[in-house]
């Protein structure tokens, strides 16, 4: 047998096979190979871009999902090229998706606001923030919920729903926070003398910052004082230790220069009456 | 005050400038005080003895370790010609630091200033930095009159690259580089600032003294054992 009668054997074995049944297999099965190379690659461009963004579990659980959904889709794209009727298959797993996501409205809910988080960052854990009127450290950002330790040391899980819809204010976002006093003294007092008294305090803490330059000046006319505003800067992390440190020095100053920080108080005048005394102290 | 004080230590005891040290013998151990601006420290010294290295460092820890970054401010304006390069001399202000040191090893025992405690933000709450404050007198040669325990003199080179004039008022510095070298007079360091544009400059330090047989002080952040190199600041905010 020469090579020519080798070649005429085989379009011979060929020509016998009908095209038509097998190619649809050939297809599925080319289709198949190729969604689980796309999966791959996705998945490595996945892990690749978002390797920053998402801590390693939530990002595991990510691609294990893109790439088996990948699969999953080019499988149900095969099974019609291969002669298997899908459509019931379809209203069986359309009904089955409606009950489910009925169902887990709020789980799925939570599970994008978590990935939206993950790629927004609008805080990260050992942030100090204030999420939905609670306080404290981030713990962790999983894919379904945040977890937070309040200043009281409580352990608060919040739902990613709640985080991603809700007002977030991350207090340690910015390296600066300003602080902000109402210093009332007496009407009779010098209010320039206690700008002056307070302006050296602010100067002599170490982390009232040198700038932006602390704002301290008459804001108001009140009632029973005359209210002096405060406004200083301090590092972020140092906030609360020079807010509780500052206000008493303020107070034990002003009263070692005879400035006094007024009670409430209401002079009655009677209808006949005229007093000496008409001059609020 | 600053050097090395060697073996047998007991009982050492140093007074100067406002600072009370002493390590004294409390049975087989030692005991560590210092007083030093309304602050006391106390340490128990689990050791029969050791050397202690006394010498100015960066002024990082002091009140506390809010940031790595120095910002001098001028109390006059600097002009730098275009393309000039110039040398003006400036103080800066040190920690002490003291350093306990024995078995071929040290680290550090106590740090504390006798310099002005002062932060400020450079740039904006945002994205701005904090930074230890400085202010310092601008001076054209080695100034005489400096207290060697609160402040040390920085000769700062200026480069302008720039084909204009610049206004410089200040300098902001990372002060994990910093190299500080002191002897009985003077403590000194050298840096660089180099003006890249109107607003951006990139400061860094030189490791070596002003003057020479200065000797190398210990820095705060070797004996952490981060891995410190010279390091070079830029200053996007302006100067």
């Amino acid at each position: 047998m020469n090579i020519g009668d080798i070649f005429e054997e085989v379009i011979k074995f060929f020509g016998n096979i009908e095209t038509d049944r097998i190619f649809p297999y050939i297809l599925g099965i080319a289709i198949f190979v190729f969604s689980i190379l796309l999966a791959k690659g996705i998945s490595v461009f996945l892990r690749r871009s978002l390797k920053d963004k998402f801590d390693k579990d939530s990002l595991g659980v990510l691609l294990k999902v893109t790439y088996y959904g990948i699969i999953v889709m080019a499988v149900i794209l095969i099974l019609p090229i291969i002669g298997m009727d899908t459509s019931g298959l379809l209203v069986a797993g359309g009904i089955t998706g409606i009950i489910l996501g009925f169902a887990s409205q709020s789980t799925v809910g939570n599970l994008i606001s978590g990935l939206l988080l993950m790629v927004e960052r609008p805080i990260k854990i050992g942030s100090k923030v204030e999420i939905d009127e609670v306080r404290g450290f981030v713990e962790d950002i999983g894919l379904m919920s945040t977890i937070l330790r309040n200043f009281d040391g409580l352990y608060i899980r919040i739902p990613n729903e709640k985080v991603f819809t809700n007002n977030i204010i991350n207090i340690s976002a910015n390296v600066a926070r300003r602080l902000e006093y109402t210093v009332g003294i007496r009407y009779s007092d010098d209010a320039n003398k206690a700008i002056k008294i307070i302006a050296k305090i602010m100067e002599d803490h170490p982390f009232v910052l040198k700038n932006p330059s602390p704002d301290i000046f008459v804001d108001e006319l009140g009632d029973n004082s005359v209210d002096i505003l405060v406004r200083a800067w301090t590092p972020e992390t140092q906030w609360f230790g020079t807010r509780k440190e500052l206000l008493w020095v303020i107070k034990s100053n002003l009263e070692k220069e005879g400035i006094q920080i007024p009670f409430p108080q209401r002079v009655v005048w009677y209808g006949n009456e005229e007093s000496e005394n008409n001059e609020l102290n | 005050m600053y050097g090395y004080y060697k073996p047998p230590l007991n009982p050492l005891r140093i007074s100067k400038g406002g600072i009370n040290l002493s390590i004294e013998k409390e049975n087989n151990y030692l005991q560590y005080k210092r007083t030093c601006c309304d602050s006391s420290v106390e340490k128990l010294l689990l050791t029969e003895d050791c050397g202690i290295i006394i010498n100015p460092v960066e002024p990082l820890k002091t009140p506390k370790d809010v940031t790595p970054y120095l910002l001098i401010d001028f109390e006059k304006a600097v002009f730098v010609e275009p393309k000039g390069v110039s040398k003006i001399y400036i103080t800066f202000p040190v920690d002490i630091g003291i350093f306990i040191s024995g078995h071929k090893n040290y680290d550090l025992l106590d740090v504390f200033t006798l310099a002005m405690q002062k932060f400020t933000l450079y740039g904006d709450p945002g994205s701005g930095i904090i930074c230890k404050y400085h202010k310092s007198p601008i001076y054209t040669s080695i100034p005489e009159e400096i207290n060697i325990l609160s402040e040390g003199i920085m000769r700062l080179i200026i480069i302008n690259t720039t084909d204009r004039w610049e206004e410089i008022t200040k300098c902001v510095f990372d002060s994990h580089g910093m190299k500080i070298y002191f002897d009985e007079k003077l403590v000194s360091l050298k840096a660089n600032m180099k003006l890249i544009t109107d607003n951006i400059a990139e400061t860094d330090f030189v490791d070596s003294g002003i003057q020479k047989g200065m000797k190398k002080s210990l820095e705060v952040y070797t004996v952490a054992k981060l891995p410190v190199t010279l390091k070079r600041f830029t200053m996007e905010e302006g100067f």
